[in-house]
């Protein structure tokens, strides 16, 4: 896959006590948003954290990390959506990013998690021309996002249902926006929706 | 022309942490220097140590111990364990009969099930 400078979106259900061991990543700003469960990570620069829902991790592998994911719980599961983003430049230094943020800022409006300048706080800071947002959205209400020209997007639908300018789209499903200067996305029935929104060049 | 990448094998023994630690680096320069890396970590032997209690119960859980498909699929090993462990503490000859060791062991195993 490859959409601009994105190149993966994985969803993973990893069940209680389970996860992936060590294993290597390079040149990659590789984020982790959790919608359910904790998911425990360890790596080679010494981090370790523990990340739930409403939090932002930003692990950027530049010149080379080697990490390890798992459930962070023996008894429930966990679901996460990791997407892997091409960076600006590579051997760039590897670090780490997690922040959370309130509930409610993603609430009926598209919360800020990551752009390449700290420009509200708290988010991550990622190593390309790219911004990505959260956005919740109760039954009926709207949320817009207007692009600058030459940008792109793609809006992965990480639970309910969601219509993007008159598309209804459900849980898994994505949409690919190009020659667009708006979006209009709407909760629909029967419980609204989340979405991930990433505002590409 | 790019090269393709060299994959390394990297094989450790740890009960508190420390030769993983060092074995995590190894693998991390690996990466730098482009190489692909698989980290397996050699069954314990069942060690009860208080004090690693807790990085022994989780490298039980996060590791894997070598396979035979490891072997074949590695160009380069690079072996971590401490000197005890190894049987290298007396002299160079032990030092050397080790890397023997670990090299025709190796070959056996590629050699007899590959």
């Amino acid at each position: 896959m490859g959409f601009r400078a994105l190149r993966v979106m994985n969803e993973d259900r990893i069940a209680p006590g389970k996860g992936f061991g060590p294993h290597a990543h390079r040149d990659m700003e590789i984020l982790t948003y959790v919608l359910e469960g904790k998911l425990l990570h360890r790596d080679s620069m010494g981090e370790q954290h523990v990340l739930g829902p409403n939090e932002i991790q930003m692990m950027s592998a530049g010149s080379g990390v080697v990490h390890s994911e798992f459930n962070a719980s023996e008894t429930e599961p966990v679901h996460v959506i990791q997407i892997w983003i091409s960076p600006q430049a590579e051997d760039l230094e590897p670090s780490y990013q997690q922040v959370a943020f309130a509930a409610e800022e993603k609430r009926g409006r598209l919360r800020l998690l990551a752009a390449p300048n700290l420009s509200e706080k708290p988010m991550t800071v990622i190593r390309q021309d790219a911004r990505v947002y959260a956005g919740e959205l109760a039954v009926h209400e709207r949320v817009k996002h207007t692009f600058d020209a030459e940008r792109y997007a793609w809006v992965q639908v990480v639970k309910g249902n969601v219509s993007i300018n008159g598309q209804l789209l459900s849980e898994g499903d994505a949409a690919v926006v190009s020659a667009e200067r708006e979006l209009s996305l709407i909760g629909i029935e029967p419980a609204g929706g989340e979405v991930l929104l990433f505002d590409l060049r | 022309m790019k090269a393709s990448p060299v994959n390394v094998l990297v094989i450790f023994y740890s009960c508190c942490g420390r030769t993983e630690k060092l074995a995590l680096a190894a693998a991390v320069g690996a990466v730098q220097a482009r190489a692909n890396i698989r980290m397996r970590r050699l069954t314990d032997s069942g060690e009860q140590i208080p004090e690693c209690k807790e990085a022994l119960a989780r490298m039980r859980k996060e590791y894997v111990p070598p396979a035979q498909t490891d072997v074949v699929w590695a160009d380069a090993v690079i072996i971590g364990m401490n000197g005890k462990v190894a049987g290298v503490v007396e002299d160079a000859a032990q030092a050397t009969a080790f890397g023997r060791r670990i090299v025709g062991e190796t070959r056996a195993i590629r050699e007899g099930q590959g």
